[in-house]
């Protein structure tokens, strides 16, 4: 009878034990927990993809009027429930061969507290979940104007671009006056 | 963001409104009190609403937990409190703490000062030595809130002006619907035209014409009468624009050491808000101006028998229905026309000759010209020569005029004709090279067909007659940039020409064809697209389509530009080539990456250093085209450096820009003597007039 009860005991504290073991999470099971969301989308033959933290929508491109006086980048500007909204090109500014214009394209907008903008895209493919631990720095090939925009890239090849940077960086901002720049 | 932090930070937001309309009552009253012209029975209300108005913010900046606005109002409390007993003003000293007391709970509410701060501590030492002034009360008596004074409830909701805005372009967007109902209607008509045969067909398409015509008609009226009423929301009077001008025409005046009276007439006349906001850093502008070269010294003003007291009054007259002009007289100097025009010799805009067979109209136009300025010093508040070029572009830019009429010895009126609404803007829609573009038709001076005949060759420029004037003739796309396109061979006999008007000059633009004349609206092109060459913003037209807005006064330098540059494609375009170098000396951190970022992103290579001692040592070794340092600096402060710079032959000559938080007429003036070439103050820093400055230097 007494041995009985001392297994119990001992079954008590096997079954604890296991509780323990089962309850604690295991580490990298989901790569350090943090993901972040990204929205994945084609420039050309390559895949980016940008934090949607900081995209205020998207859709297809709507008609672009195009502007004079602003360096290539800046590809026109567009009417968004009637606000101006202007559209950048990527491509322009990673030095990607220039593609025409198709239906297939969208605009992604990006916003930030102090700036404005829209992306242009070829494509959208998708939202996705990646860890912040799998994204490498990126890769040291790249020119330095391109490393500039880009967080990093996933294991998958994915290319994160910094949209924080993008928006905060003072470069993109257009502000001449005549004489200014000639 | 947690619920509770987003709760807490929403709370600030509602502070910081009520804090600002609390502040703004007890700063109206303070600055009635130091008048002291109204009576005694006045007297003693406004000191009621002062005390009730720091009683009430001082329970709000509890609620928020902000203790320094909290003790800085309970002092100020005690303080009006003693007033209402003792039935008197408080002590002439004490109104420059109060001020100050009224400008930290200002910098407190937006968190730009930290909490336990030394400045606070002083004011409110001081406020507490105020003569008169019982010791602080735990906590003093209860009082009926501020807001239940005599006044009846006012019928207002309150709403943020971003909420507003975006209603206001919720009931834009409908114009469209409007715009296709109406194209809608015209199109059965049009179809039921063409039927003119099939009986039944054609009565069904009669009918539906009919409905749509009126159903389009009915749509308009209601769109159009949201769009008025909601345009009518945005509208504030214009009180609401002049409140921070008393205090600060009383603080230029004292730093200039003169005595000015600030008169104003008509502040009830509304006005839209956005067209309010655009024209608030213009009239800043212009009214300094008046302070600082305008009214005299009171010593000076005597002499001329004039009053001590100098008068800079503004009169607010709404005009032709849909503007409003603003006056703003002084009753000073006038401009020095002599000075103008030898400053304006002196920068090379014109010759000797010129400026003596110059009539005294056209020689009071060049107080616009970029550049010129009859201050010996660049300081930030006026004599920049640059301020009323951006003046009168911003309020160009809204639709706006600027002029000026001066009389040598009695003052000088500056004149601002502004809309009342951004949407009441008329625009001549324009193509070129296959572009659509809009001109504003306040600087289009007349519109007609150029033959080929009539263009002659001045200088090897193309230039057509105009009223006995030889004009330049230019093409509108070659000034933009535009791509040519494969039928523009140039064979043409005649073709269209837009002639602009800006500021008296005429240039005539070649364009492809002219589509009309519209009302349009104004919208800004976005935060990324801050400023634009020859762009001044954009707009939708009915079909959706937007088209960006020329900007004439652009358009006039760029073609200028053109000509200036033409002829030896290797001038001073060469000079910009070889990167100018910029020796940056300051010691904040921050503010030393803010130098450096703007500087760099205008193209400037940048060095810094964080003290005098050090920026000397580079300059020694290194080679610089212009220093740029701060005052306040360790070790050796930045006259000290401007002072070693100047002494060293090697850098003797080399410019300097200091920028710094101390903005008075000493240091200023402390500048000069220590070999400064400007001083810009930190309060009024923006990266505009930094490279302005910079580029003017180098």
């Amino acid at each position: 009878m007494g041995s009985g009860v001392s297994i119990d005991d001992q079954e008590r504290k096997i079954l604890k034990e296991r509780a323990r073991t089962l309850a604690v999470v295991p580490p990298t099971a989901l790569g350090d927990g943090e993901l972040i969301r990204a929205l994945r989308f084609s420039l050309g033959a390559e895949t980016y993809a940008v934090e949607s933290k900081h995209i205020r929508e998207v859709f297809p491109l709507p008609p672009l009027t195009p502007l004079p006086c602003v360096p290539p980048f800046v590809r026109g500007i567009i009417n968004v429930r009637g606000r101006i909204v202007s559209i950048i090109d990527l491509k322009s500014i990673l030095g990607l061969p220039d593609t025409e214009l198709s239906p297939s394209c969208s605009v992604i907008i990006l916003q930030s507290k102090g700036n404005e903008f829209g992306l242009l895209a070829d494509e959208i493919s998708g939202l996705s979940a990646i860890p912040i631990s799998s994204i490498q720095p990126s890769l040291p090939t790249l020119t330095e104007v391109r490393a500039e925009f880009l967080w990093g890239v996933t294991a998958e090849g994915l290319v994160l671009l910094d949209a924080g940077k993008l928006l905060s960086d003072r470069k993109l901002v257009i502000d001449e006056t005549v004489g200014s720049t000639a | 963001m947690s619920r509770e932090s987003e709760f807490l930070s929403r709370l600030k937001e509602t502070f910081k409104g009520e804090a600002e309309e609390h502040r703004t009552v007890m700063l109206t009253g303070l600055l009635e009190l130091e008048k002291g012209e109204s009576g005694e029975q006045r007297d003693s209300a406004v000191i009621e609403s002062i005390f009730r108005e720091a009683h009430s913010l001082k329970g709000a900046a509890r609620a928020v937990d902000i203790t320094g606005i909290e003790r800085l109002c309970q002092s100020m409390e005690a303080i009006f409190s003693a007033c209402k007993q003792q039935q008197k003003r408080p002590e002439k000293k004490l109104f420059n703490v109060l001020y100050r007391a009224l400008d930290l709970m200002a910098e407190l509410t937006n968190g730009t000062v930290p909490a336990p701060d030394k400045e606070l501590e002083d004011v409110l030492k001081l406020l507490h030595a105020g003569p008169g002034t019982p010791p602080i009360v735990e906590d003093t008596p209860t009082v009926a809130p501020s807001r239940s004074a005599p006044v009846a409830m006012s019928e207002t909701v309150r709403i943020s002006a971003a909420r507003l805005g975006s209603i206001f372009l919720r009931a834009e967007e409908l114009l469209s619907v409007k715009q296709a109902m109406a194209r809608c209607a015209a199109d059965l008509r049009e179809l039921q035209a063409l039927t003119a045969k099939a009986g039944s067909f054609k009565q069904k398409l009669e009918s539906m014409a009919t409905v749509a015509a009126l159903e389009s008609l009915h749509a308009g009226e209601r769109v159009d009468s949201l769009l008025t009423e909601i345009r009518t929301a945005l509208m504030l009077p214009f009180s609401t624009l002049l409140e921070l001008f008393p205090r600060m025409v009383r603080d230029l005046a004292a730093e200039e050491g003169k005595e000015v009276t600030w008169e104003v007439r008509g502040e009830d006349a509304h006005i839209d808000r956005r067209v309010m906001e655009e024209i608030k850093d213009p009239l800043i502008h212009i009214v300094r101006n008046s302070i600082s070269h305008g009214i005299e010294t009171p010593g000076e003003r005597e002499k001329r028998g004039k009053p001590r007291t100098g008068t800079v009054s503004l009169q607010v007259e709404r005009v032709d229905n849909d503007k409003v002009e603003l006056t703003l007289s002084d009753d000073g100097a006038g401009v020095d026309l002599v000075q103008v025009k030898t400053a304006a010799v002196a920068k090379g805009f014109l010759t000797d000759l010129d400026a003596a067979a110059l009539n005294d109209r056209d020689a009071l136009r060049l107080i616009y010209l970029s550049g010129l300025s009859t201050s010996p010093m660049i300081t930030d508040i006026s004599g920049r020569g640059l301020g009323l070029v951006i003046a009168r572009e911003k309020i160009e830019a809204v639709g706006g005029q600027l002029s000026v009429e001066s009389k040598p010895g009695t003052g000088t009126i500056f004149r601002i004709q502004i809309p009342l609404s951004l949407a009441t803007f008329r625009g001549v829609l324009v193509r070129s090279r296959g572009q659509t573009f809009v001109i504003p038709t306040a600087n289009v001076d007349q519109v007609f067909r150029v033959d080929r005949s009539m263009v002659v060759l001045v200088e090897n420029r193309q230039s057509i007659p105009i009223g006995g004037q030889a004009v330049s003739l230019v093409n509108l796309g070659d000034v933009l940039g535009l791509k040519t396109v494969p039928q523009e061979a140039g064979g043409e006999e005649s073709w269209p020409v837009i002639v602009l008007l800006v500021l008296g000059t005429r240039i005539a633009f070649g364009i492809d064809e002219v589509l009309g004349e519209q009302e349009v609206l104004v919208k800004t092109l976005g935060k990324q697209l801050a400023r634009l060459r020859n762009i001044s913003g954009a707009t939708v037209l009915a079909a959706g389509d937007v088209v960006p807005i020329l900007n004439p006064s652009d358009l006039l330098k760029s073609v200028s530009l053109a000509a200036a540059s033409a002829p030896g494609e290797d001038g001073p375009e060469s000079k910009e080539a070889t990167t100018r170098k910029i020796l940056v000396a300051e010691d904040s951190v921050t503010s030393r990456m803010l130098l450096k970022s703007i500087l760099e992103s205008a193209g400037f290579q940048v060095t810094t250093a964080v003290d005098g001692v050090e920026a000397f040592a580079s300059l020694r070794v290194d080679e610089f085209d212009l220093l740029v340092s701060d005052i306040d600096m360790p070790r050796m402060n930045g006259f000290a450096l401007c002072e070693k710079v100047r002494g060293f032959a090697k850098t003797a000559d080399l410019p300097i820009v200091l920028v710094t938080s101390l903005g008075s007429r000493e240091d200023r003036e402390k500048g000069i003597d220590a070999g400064a070439n400007a001083y810009i103050a930190k309060s009024s820093f923006d990266r505009s007039n930094l490279l302005e400055v910079v580029k003017r230097l180098i």
